[in-house]
């Protein structure tokens, strides 16, 4: 039998010491490289979105004056309707706030919204992630949830100084707490991934029994204030069908989510508020 | 000693493929098909630079591709990129595959492979789904085709770099089993 040259092994000999050498280097320099690395890229996308922005304006400004009034006309009339939506929440806190007090109950969860734009979208099949414009200079935390007009987006994932990561409510690895629209029994919610050009859909587990869905009227899944980092009653998406788990103690189901949520352009973050 | 720093130019070119991959990706995360192009950026190093110079474009190129992608833990790609690029350069001067086809054909496989790795074992933390292999079947003839689109303008571009920066045009490197 003819002996192989070591050149033959040259080539895994080299590769086994800088695998070695990699593994053997400590965590707090690998971190220190992850973030060199991700600094050095985060620039450059905050530049392409805000190319993008500018091809925005740019298209905008195309439009005719007799378009700009009409859409002027019909934001006034938005802008009313905002305005008396406020009055009445302002009403509304004013009532809790009293209730509270005559009470003596600990205060509701209060968040500040901080509004930002998606940079990027990593959409693959181990994980649901958008980049967004906004960091921890503008007050972003890990674990915050970020939200938009129809419901629950995500939470915050990584945050970096000026740009953070969130992980999506379609993600695989997202969890939280929920509950159905008049149900305050808790569930839990997972996201889960689905073929291309599909709805995305979440997963909801330990549903009672007790609970009966009508197919042609779906029950909307709403977070529940269990964690911390949610608020109570936002939209996270609807169940039109239940099914007994394996254990047959619980239901479960899938749950729609918007499908625009792979789309969206902005975004906000529910930054906690310390009492 | 001109080509020490050619690598830089290859990590450069590298860079990129995984910017623009992520750009279109970017705008096809509405309808969540993502293409993975990761098998291209071994295939220059393997053709045309000596084994250690290769491998460190490699490496780097696998720290920054775990950097900018949703990969849980960093440093994954460190080892099945470096283990992917040992592998492919051996078969490759071993076989002695320098025809143009048997280079196509060493693209599509290599990001085959790598694409059905990164996809079991990130998934594999999570929990497969029901859709997994669907999904896998979408992402595979997705990035099959753009390869089939992009391979040829993307060694041309890095040969494009090397030839501005003055070094030698790779066509004349070529070392068939010099494992350096």
């Amino acid at each position: 039998m003819s002996k192989l040259p070591f050149s033959t092994f040259k080539p895994w000999l080299i590769l086994a010491l800088f695998l070695i050498g990699w593994t053997l280097i400590p965590t707090l320099i690998k971190s220190f490289c992850q973030l060199s690395f991700y600094q050095f890229q985060a620039p450059l996308w905050t530049l392409t979105s805000q190319f993008k922005d500018l091809q925005i304006y740019w298209s905008c400004r195309n439009h005719s004056k007799k378009e700009l009034i009409e859409a002027c006309r019909d934001l006034a009339r938005r802008n009313s309707f905002s305005q008396l939506a406020v009055a009445e929440n302002m009403v509304l806190k004013e009532e809790i706030a009293r209730f509270e007090k005559l009470h003596n109950l600990p205060a509701l969860d209060s968040f500040d919204p901080v509004i930002a734009r998606i940079t990027r979208r990593d959409i693959h099949s181990w994980s649901h992630q958008f980049m967004i414009r906004k960091g921890s200079k503008d007050g972003i935390t890990p674990g915050a949830a970020v939200i938009y007009e129809k419901g629950v987006v995500g939470r915050i994932k990584d945050v970096y100084p000026s740009s953070s990561i969130v992980e999506l409510v379609s993600s695989p690895g997202f969890r939280i707490a929920a509950r159905f629209v008049g149900d305050n029994r808790p569930i839990t919610y997972k996201g889960i991934d689905n073929p291309a050009f599909s709805k995305p859909k979440g997963h909801a587990e330990n549903i009672p029994i007790d609970l009966s869905i009508q197919p042609d009227r779906p029950t909307m899944l709403i977070s529940s204030r269990l964690g911390g980092h949610f608020p109570d009653g936002l939209i996270i998406g609807k169940l039109s069908k239940l099914e007994p788990s394996i254990s047959g103690l619980f239901n479960q189901g899938a749950i729609e989510l918007d499908p625009h949520l792979h789309s969206l352009q902005e975004v906000t973050v529910l930054i906690p508020q310390r009492h | 000693m001109q080509f020490k720093f050619t690598w830089i130019i290859c990590i450069f070119a590298n860079c990129l493929l995984i910017y623009l991959t992520q750009l279109v990706n970017h705008s096809l995360g509405a309808i969540a098909l993502p293409l993975f192009t990761l098998g291209l950026t071994l295939i220059f190093p393997v053709l045309y630079l000596p084994y250690l110079q290769g491998l460190i474009a490699t490496l780097i190129t696998a720290l920054f591709f775990d950097s900018t992608e949703a990969i849980s833990s960093f440093g994954y790609s460190y080892y099945i990129l470096g283990i992917a690029f040992t592998t492919v350069y051996c078969v490759y001067h071993h076989f002695k595959l320098y025809s143009p086809l048997h280079t196509i054909l060493l693209i599509q496989f290599t990001n085959l492979s790598l694409l059905i790795t990164y996809h079991l074992i990130l998934n594999f933390e999570n929990g497969f789904n029901p859709h997994f292999f669907h999904k896998l079947f979408q992402v595979v003839i997705a990035s099959k085709i753009i390869l089939l689109l992009i391979s040829t303008w993307f060694l041309n571009l890095q040969a494009t770099l090397f030839h501005t920066f003055s070094f030698h045009h790779p066509s004349t490197k070529k070392q068939p089993h010099s494992p350096k």
